[in-house]
């Protein structure tokens, strides 16, 4: 699969050099999965600019550390900051890094296509005071992509790429969309934590679920999840919501949108709210459980470490 | 508040580091506990090294990252470095360890802060020794 990259998923931190780990792991797992990192040049281009600003940085901070050795009289070595803070290229670093890398241009149609997104204020622009052209410009790329491929990836944070109203655009031209690495890699098939997670969550009620009557499979199917996030409750517990997509009992996919918690020392609940089978509504759309059992205790009990912050804040308050 | 942290003694502070509007207090264990303090009331994200109760996150590799209530990545923490990386705060990267304090490329060590409102104040464009408590904060109290 072609992933697009955004540039918003590729500077989240400022690293002295080279590239954060998470960025290198899911290099190497997207190549593993036979998939292509895209890079629309308007990102590579963002991307140059904030590397220059960082090298110019370095050469800064590589003589005031001479200057200061020299004061406490400590000599290095002669070097060129200027030969040694060369911006870094973020196509280099990420084919280092293990990830199969495309460079695309946008086409005269992508930049037409944004500038009539943008000056009509269509979708997915979510601000009418927005008139930002160069998300538009990879949001035009990146449907061309996917309709050229049969199917294709976006990973983006911002708004525009990630809202609700570019959702069915995106559906309808095979477009996937990722907020964050670990939603693209769980797309791409590659179990994170934060899947492993949910599919524990999962199996705690899925037999309930299918009691209950929603349709799904005997065996925990899971074909795709999304928006995963967690909360731990004060025993320790860890709940979870997240967008579940899973085959159905008979044939086709069922999705939902899914909340599952502790709320009693051995009792969990379980929503499933908007859900569709094969895209049509299921039913009334939801369905909410009350089940017996004990989700994962992961962490430490709530009172036990707040003491000791408590001691630390308030020893002299 | 009194306290020693990443080998640096803070006295009669009251938000030892702050980091953007996050408060940051590591306890005589060494773990690190993270507080939001831009609302109207501080809101504990991270407690002793683990996701605070009722603050949303999403586990990795090597920790979790806090998210937002509409699930945007917020930043990461790595316990076992105690290292405090933000994902979408635009702040530099954040360590204490018990015995040194290193934000961006600054390492702060055996430094001594008196008096001051904050003792270290990290913004995306500064690291600041000493610095007044911002305006709009919600107080440090748990």
């Amino acid at each position: 699969m072609r992933v697009v990259m955004n540039s918003d998923v590729l500077f989240w931190e400022r690293p002295p050099r080279g590239i954060p780990h998470r960025l290198r792991d899911f290099c190497q797992q997207s190549a593993a999965v036979g998939a292509r990192i895209v890079l629309p040049r308007t990102v590579v281009l963002e991307c140059q600019r904030l590397r220059s600003e960082a090298a110019e940085d370095h050469k800064t901070q590589l003589r005031n550390a001479t200057i200061l050795l020299a004061s406490f009289g400590v000599t290095v070595p002669p070097f060129d900051p200027e030969a040694l803070a060369v911006p870094e290229d973020l196509p280099d670093l990420l084919t280092a890094a293990g990830a199969r890398v495309e460079l695309v241009d946008p086409l005269l149609e992508d930049y037409v296509e944004a500038e009539r997104r943008a000056s009509l204020h269509l979708s997915p622009q979510a601000s009418k005071k927005a008139d930002e052209m160069r998300d538009l410009v990879i949001w035009a790329l990146s449907l061309r992509i996917a309709r050229e491929s049969g199917r294709a990836m976006l990973v983006s944070r911002d708004e525009v790429h990630s809202g609700n109203l570019g959702k069915d655009e995106a559906s309808t031209n095979g477009l996937l969309r990722a907020s964050s690495l670990e939603d693209a890699l769980e797309l791409l098939g590659r179990e994170t934590p934060a899947g492993s997670l949910a599919r524990t969550l999962l199996a705690a009620v899925w037999q309930p679920l299918r009691e209950a009557g929603l349709p799904i499979t005997p065996g925990v199917v899971i074909r795709r999840l999304e928006r995963l996030s967690f909360l731990a409750d004060a025993a320790g517990h860890t709940g979870g919501t997240f967008a579940l997509v899973t085959d159905a009992a008979a044939s086709g996919s069922l999705s939902a949108w899914t909340s599952i918690r502790q709320v009693g020392p051995h009792r969990i609940a379980v929503d499933l709210e908007d859900i569709t089978l094969d895209g049509a509504q299921w039913q009334s759309g939801s369905i909410s459980l009350e089940v017996d059992g004990e989700l994962p205790v992961r962490w430490t009990p709530t009172r036990d470490r707040l003491v000791a912050l408590r001691s630390v804040i308030q020893r002299e308050q | 508040m009194n306290l020693r942290m990443g080998s640096n003694i803070f006295r009669d502070v009251q938000i030892p580091l702050l980091w953007g509007q996050r408060a940051v207090v590591q306890d005589e264990e060494g773990r690190l506990s993270v507080i939001d303090l831009s609302s109207r009331e501080a809101k504990l994200e991270v407690l002793s090294d683990e996701p605070a109760e009722g603050a949303a996150y999403s586990p990795r590799d090597d920790g979790f990252v806090v998210l937002d209530d509409r699930g945007r990545e917020l930043y990461s923490y790595n316990p076992r470095d105690n290292v405090l990386s933000s994902i979408s705060l635009g702040l530099p990267e954040c360590q204490v360890t018990k015995s040194v304090m290193r934000i961006g490329g600054n390492t702060f060590s055996g430094n001594r802060v008196v008096g001051s409102a904050v003792g270290i104040a990290v913004t995306e464009t500064s690291v600041s020794i000493g610095a007044p408590l911002p305006p709009g904060l919600a107080k440090l109290a748990l």
